[in-house]
């Protein structure tokens, strides 16, 4: 996945095409938009007028090297052959091991029974092929593999970017849309340091802040 | 459901439609014989832009119908009319570019513009021209997500984008930098102005006789001859006798106005460096082409929008931007699109036509029967208590109602104001046209039944337009008065092929006459150098404005948000009402997912202004003035203007407590009335308050 943050308008459009795909419950988004900027959601850091912000997409960056993958006692976590970090329900104990071994704070734990809106009673929300997860355990971003499985089909983020910023592909295919970008343009990723070798690549924002830290939202 | 209590006390008691439609029917007969059938009002705004139900939807038929006053046709005169109603007086009309046209543009200049919030799927044209090499210049006291995204952002006081753009255009005519054939042949620049009448010089007033051709000082045979005499050249400078009166060129009575604003003066009053001023025009002058694309809110929300819309338009004129690919001023981008659909047959069925009374006039006509009494009122599609300005006041002309109804799909602030709430079905429970904000027309299926008890708007007007004896108004299927609006155009396009395609790009043909043939992709306005004003010609110089003072594009300061105005004193913050992204106007307010991240309506103040009133980030603070208070959350950010606050607004979840349109106003502008169906723009912005910690 390639995110050109110097296109990202920081509309919310592929949280929310992600909530909606997934059903994820209210306090939940495996996809959020963090704002480099200031201390709060939208506003810029520095000293008016010399004020800088950008955003930071953010999902499961689907590491090859993935720490949640290393510290699942149970196997519920699993990197599959395209890429995919998986992580099955069925499986997952909720001990959180995960949420503390990712670097980037990606898993979201179930505390409670999830709550729907609007109730899962009333509408079904989302695709047929993705379950409701039951309290106590952890979910996060599936890289939408009961999409992309079907061969044609790129995760809801990518398709409901309004902006052109997202890209989705095979990053083993030189021919891919996504190698191509990643030849002609700089990329980065997210606290490469660390080794985690994420799958999700940054085409750095035009005027990028010195100092790369983020908002939570 | 009827309000069986006084209005607005919330006692509710479950009736039938018959019931309901049958009051309505009996109610608006009652008051339409005590004071006439315009007393009856009805309001379907833009909560819809479709054609059956929406905004030029079946309110409209029915008002007609009944011969009912009505307003306000695609927002009009709700805040969004000022900047049209100047592009009406410049160009003739108010047509933008297909913004996909934004992308041949090496320039763009988003003027009050937030593009990345307010229309987020076109921003994306912006930043391919950036892509390419274009600049991306923002003009706004706030730094938004816009402006994160531009190479330039202007902080400017608040309403002084006309004194910005008067600037400019004293540097590029100082600096020889305009395009002085354009000015000559396509605008009204070289035609004499009679100091004495301020009119143009006509051939009859120096020739006798009624030729009212307009004249112009012929440089070659140094004398003043009809303006399309062959072999002349127009002198666009100078001052020449005539009719026994003095007369200049029009654009040397730009010349003198704009000579008044230096960019040393500009500074003082628009907060922007003359050094920056200097450089944007230059720029701007010397990058063909460069389009202006400028917001509704920010420049039509201001009392004196109509003003500072002609001022961007004349600046662009003046550089040859008009009328070209990559260039222009454009608002909005689908003016034209009512005009293609057979509206007056749908609307005005039999020549019958309701009698237009623009909103803000609304209270007025209630409260003090000006300019006729309104004494019962229908809103659909419109949350119009929380939109409106003035609150306050628009409370008191519901209550002093003797009747009113609304119809909406949710309990919104102004359905607490009813005697009678109709439910309606959602936009996936009817079938309908959707016809506005661009150049295609798309059409609606219903996917389900109407859920519950609710009904389409169409129906509803349909059943007491029966009751009130005009059943045979509303006699027809959606599918027939679909195909009615769509006999209009010229292209000969079909329900059938709508229904196939879903969507249908508007033909060439459905747009002009042959006069305006060929059209050019993506569609711009004015590619022929065809102007559909008096004179044919870009209109600088309107005469229509001289009783108002305005034939020029003057720039006046803000009629309320001025520390020239004596109020500053007491209220020194000016307050502007922003959209966001979390919604559209009041849509969207009520979902769940949405609140999770904006859970709260929060006030953005500057440090300084914070730190004065001793008021500290997520502090609850009162925003107040003598129109009314409002409780907020405050967001202190360095991303806004010292002196200027922000609230969206829109936010009914927490009405009347965040209700920003308490401390709005409804002054009127008399002078938008020279245009045909603009009555007055709703000046959200120009408004003053204070803030203090709760």
């Amino acid at each position: 996945m390639i995110i050109d943050l110097s296109r990202c308008l920081g509309c919310w459009t592929c949280a929310l095409g992600c909530k909606e795909e997934n059903n994820e419950p209210i306090g939940i988004w495996w996809n959020r938009i963090l704002t480099n900027g200031g201390k709060e959601i939208d506003t810029p850091s520095g000293t008016y007028p010399d004020v800088r912000m950008t955003y930071l997409p953010i999902n499961c960056q689907h590491c090859d090297n993935a720490p949640c993958v290393k510290v699942c006692p149970v196997g519920a976590l699993q990197k599959r052959n395209d890429g995919i970090v998986f992580l099955d329900w069925g499986t997952c104990i909720g001990c959180r091991y995960c949420l503390v071994a990712c670097p980037y704070g990606i898993p979201a734990f179930n505390w409670h029974p999830p709550t729907q809106s609007p109730p899962s009673s009333q509408v079904k929300i989302g695709a047929p092929e993705v379950p409701l997860r039951p309290v106590g355990v952890a979910e996060k971003c599936t890289f939408c593999f009961h999409r992309v499985d079907k061969g044609n089909l790129t995760p809801a983020c990518i398709e409901v970017c309004p902006a052109g910023a997202r890209f989705f592909g095979d990053l083993d295919d030189p021919t891919s849309q996504v190698s191509q970008i990643i030849q002609s343009k700089p990329t980065m990723r997210l606290r490469e340091e660390l080794g985690t070798e994420p799958s999700v690549y940054y085409i750095p924002p035009r005027n990028p802040l010195k100092n790369f830290e983020v908002t939570q939202t | 459901m009827q309000n069986v209590g006084p209005r607005g006390s919330g006692q509710w008691k479950r009736i039938t439609w018959d019931e309901a439609t049958t009051i309505i029917a009996n109610k608006f007969n009652e008051v339409a014989q005590k004071y006439g059938p315009t007393a009856v009002y009805i309001a379907p705004y833009t909560g819809s832009l479709t054609a059956l139900n929406g905004v030029i939807g079946a309110g409209y038929r029915f008002a007609s119908v009944i011969g009912a006053s009505a307003g306000d046709f695609e927002g009009d005169n709700e805040g969004d009319s000022a900047g049209p109603c100047g592009a009406v007086e410049a160009l003739g009309n108010f047509d933008g570019h297909d913004l996909s046209d934004l992308r041949n543009s090496r320039m763009i200049i988003l003027w009050g513009n937030n593009l990345a919030e307010t229309d987020v799927p076109d921003m994306r044209f912006v930043l391919d021209a950036k892509e390419a090499g274009g600049k991306i210049v923002y003009i706004d006291p706030r730094y938004t997500s816009t402006a994160s995204l531009a190479d330039e952002w202007i902080s400017i006081r608040p309403g002084t984008d006309g004194a910005l753009a008067l600037s400019m255009i004293n540097v590029i005519i100082s600096e020889n930098l305009y395009k002085a054939d354009y000015v000559t042949n396509y605008t009204v620049g070289p035609f004499l102005v009679r100091q004495d009448t301020q009119m143009f010089l006509r051939e009859k007033d120096v020739a006798g006789g009624d030729s009212t051709k307009y004249m112009v000082y012929d440089s070659n045979s140094k004398t003043i001859v009809p303006s399309d005499k062959d072999g002349i050249a127009p002198s666009l400078t100078g001052s020449y006798s005539a009719a026994s009166t003095s007369c200049k060129p029009a654009f040397q009575l730009l010349i003198d106005l704009v000579s008044q604003y230096p960019t040393s003066e500009a500074e003082k009053i628009t907060g922007v460096a003359a050094a920056e001023i200097e450089s944007l025009a230059k720029e701007f002058a010397t990058t063909s082409p460069a389009a202006i694309k400028a917001g509704f809110g920010g420049i039509s929300h201001w009392f004196y929008g109509d003003l500072t819309y002609r001022a961007m338009i004349t600046l662009s004129a003046i550089c040859g931007n008009i009328g070209v690919h990559g260039g222009g001023v454009t608002i909005y981008n689908g003016a034209l699109l009512d005009a293609a659909l057979d509206l007056p047959d749908w609307m005005n069925p039999d020549k019958k036509t309701y009698t237009y009374l623009a909103p803000i006039l609304f209270c007025d006509a209630v409260l003090n029967s000006k300019p006729f009494p309104v004494k019962a009122a229908w809103f659909p599609v419109d949350n119009f208590v929380n939109q409106q300005a003035d609150t306050n006041r628009v409370i008191s002309a519901l209550k002093a109602c003797d009747f009113v109804v609304v119809s909406d799909v949710f309990m919104t602030a102004t359905a607490q104001y009813a005697d009678i709430v109709l439910p309606v079905a959602t936009q996936y429970e009817r079938e309908d046209l959707l016809a506005g904000g661009n150049y295609y027309l798309q059409y609606m299926p219903k996917i389900i039944d109407p859920l519950w008890e609710t009904k389409a708007d169409l129906d509803m007007f349909a059943e007491v337009a029966q009751k009130m004896g005009q059943g045979q108004y509303f006699d027809k299927t959606p599918d027939e008065y679909i195909s009615l609006l769509l006999s209009g155009l010229p292209s000969g396009l079909t329900l059938d092929t709508l229904k196939s395609k879903g969507v249908v790009a508007l033909a060439d043909e459905d747009f002009y006459t042959s006069s305006f043939q060929p059209i050019t992709h993506p569609y711009v306005p004015y590619y022929q150098q065809h102007f559909p004003t008096p004179s044919g010609r870009i209109e600088f110089y309107v005469e229509s404005l001289i009783p108002y003072n305005m034939p020029l594009p003057i720039y006046k300061e803000p009629i309320e948000a001025s520390p020239s105005n004596a109020l500053y004193q007491k209220y020194p913050l000016v307050m502007i009402t922003s959209h966001t992204k979390f919604r559209t106007h009041t849509q969207w307010n009520n979902l769940p997912w949405l609140r999770e991240i904006i859970p709260r309506s929060f006030l953005e103040i500057h440090p300084t202004d914070a730190q004065a009133r001793g008021i500290s980030d997520g502090d609850t603070v009162n925003v107040f003035n003598d129109r009314g208070s409002i409780q907020l959350m405050a967001r202190i950010t360095n991303g806004i203007r010292p002196g200027v606050v922000n609230a969206y607004q829109g936010d009914w979840q927490e009405f009347p407590t965040a209700a920003v349109n308490m401390l709005t106003h409804q002054k009127v502008n008399e002078a938008q009335s020279v245009v045909f169906l603009f009555q007055s723009n709703t000046a959200y912005y120009d408004i003053l308050v204070d803030v203090k910690k709760s």
